[in-house]
């Protein structure tokens, strides 16, 4: 296979899997500090 | 009044994270700052590249004494059988309509190079010959099978 | 809606995405023919071309909710935080344009990168927006903030039809768009390539709404936090104030 080829697709694969480790990064820091808080698991933060 | 000292020690505690505001506020503004700079930079080149990025072999051969041994770029297409290989890069002949310019490129040229395509190349007159630095493939967005009767062997190895 | 029904659709698209995916991969590596001229180096089109796609969606939705935050009878905190999730998964979504759009170029066009007009714009949109998430990073009043970042990313968004118009407007090395709608454009894609480019503009629009999605909802729960946050701070003040007096 072309190494181009590869090196594009790697890059897609690199570019979103890092963003989706990011957001899981985020996630359990707020979920730590949010326990920390005693917010009950779950909630959404509702902006009424 | 005797209030006032624990007020006084209750402000104390603010003071550390006024000071870490203090510094994300310059942290942001200077990357703020930086991308701006960046934006004017980009903006600048394309100014300098993009509003008028290429003239058609047409066009350089009407303005080349204007020219004269600037660098621009030039369009055109690649003249079958005109190209030789030389040692140090490629010769052909380049056309747009009728008008046709011989183009001595100094350097390897892309690897889909070949007869019949459009090109962009990079460079400067020196008499009627155009002596390039670097060919661009001006490509169009057709995406045809290479062998639609043989559309399983997708793992192929195929190479224009 | 109830939030567990909710949160089960978004699962469900995040599945559907990743599945998208990998179906993209499949089909871009190993089911579609090399193309006639490009060879292999046609596979990229199935990733290139939607990333870019995205990009521009992302950057509309961030416009709009924008425009809905501006108007004060539609003004909420919620409209904000979409602007901002979207934006910040667009730019994601540019960087990957830009960066799939270079490794594609230098083997087609011969070079990493040219200052044609596309190309430049392109630059371009990914400063703004990145511009957009570094003021949103300016400690300022919720609503200040909002405000002024609602009002860049209407100006940045101005670069979105520019750009998809740069190829009829000026000179470039890119070619014009693979994938037109209308009688008057041939389709130039045939196939299982066409089946392939499809499922890749799909998969990659649903891996937007999901990343959106989870986004959004991390800054809505941030935000409630910090109220919370602030809300202990002062009852901490009010509390040591009393117990001074």
């Amino acid at each position: 296979m072309n190494g181009y080829v590869v090196a594009g697709y790697l890059a897609v694969a690199v570019g979103l899997g890092g963003y989706w480790l990011w957001l899981g990064l985020l996630a359990r820091r707020l979920r730590r500090r949010e326990r920390e808080l005693g917010v009950r698991e779950g909630h959404d933060g509702s902006l009424a | 009044m005797a209030a006032l000292p624990e007020v006084r020690e209750t402000e104390w505690k603010t003071v550390p994270l006024a000071r870490r505001t203090r510094r994300r506020m310059v942290g942001a503004i200077a990357a703020v700052a930086v991308i701006l700079l960046a934006l004017v930079g980009v903006l600048a080149e394309g100014a300098k590249n993009a509003l008028e990025y290429y003239v058609t072999v047409q066009q350089a051969l009407a303005q080349r004494r204007t020219l004269g041994s600037q660098t621009f770029r030039m369009e055109g297409i690649v003249v079958p059988g005109t190209i030789r290989e030389t040692p140090e890069g490629v010769d052909f002949a380049m056309r747009y309509n009728d008008a046709v310019a011989r183009v001595v490129e100094v350097g390897n040229p892309p690897e889909l190079f070949q007869p019949s395509i459009p090109v962009v190349v990079q460079g400067h007159f020196d008499g009627s010959v155009f002596v390039s630095d670097l060919i661009m493939v001006k490509h169009t967005s057709s995406y045809v099978a290479a062998h639609p009767e043989r559309i399983a062997d997708a793992g192929g190895s195929y190479r224009p | 809606m109830r939030s567990t029904q909710l949160r089960r659709l978004r699962r469900a698209i995040g599945a559907a995405a990743l599945v998208g995916v990998a179906a993209t991969a499949w089909l871009g590596l190993v089911v579609t023919p090399p193309a006639e001229f490009f060879g292999n180096l046609v596979r990229l089109l199935y990733v290139h071309p939607s990333m870019a796609w995205v990009a521009f969606l992302a950057f509309g939705v961030t416009t709009l909710a924008s425009a809905l935050y501006l108007w004060r009878r539609t003004r909420r905190p919620a409209w904000d935080l979409l602007a901002a999730a979207s934006a910040e998964v667009g730019v994601v979504f540019t960087g990957l344009t830009l960066v799939t759009g270079s490794i594609w170029g230098r083997p087609t066009w011969g070079v990493w990168w040219t200052w044609d007009a596309l190309l430049t714009a392109t630059a371009v949109l990914f400063l703004l927006y990145l511009g957009y998430l570094a003021l949103r990073r300016v400690p300022m009043s919720e609503e200040r903030r909002g405000v002024r970042s609602a009002v860049w990313a209407l100006i940045a968004f101005v670069d979105v039809p520019i750009i998809n118009q740069s190829v009829y407007w000026w000179r470039t090395l890119h070619q014009r768009p693979s994938l037109s709608i209308g009688p008057t454009n041939a389709v130039e894609v045939h196939g299982i390539m066409a089946v392939a480019l499809a499922v890749s503009f799909v998969s990659f629009t649903l891996t937007w709404v999901w990343m959106v999605w989870v986004r959004f909802d991390l800054a809505r729960r941030q935000r409630a936090l910090e109220q919370l946050e602030l809300a202990h701070a002062i009852a901490e003040r009010l509390e040591s104030v009393e117990a001074g007096s």
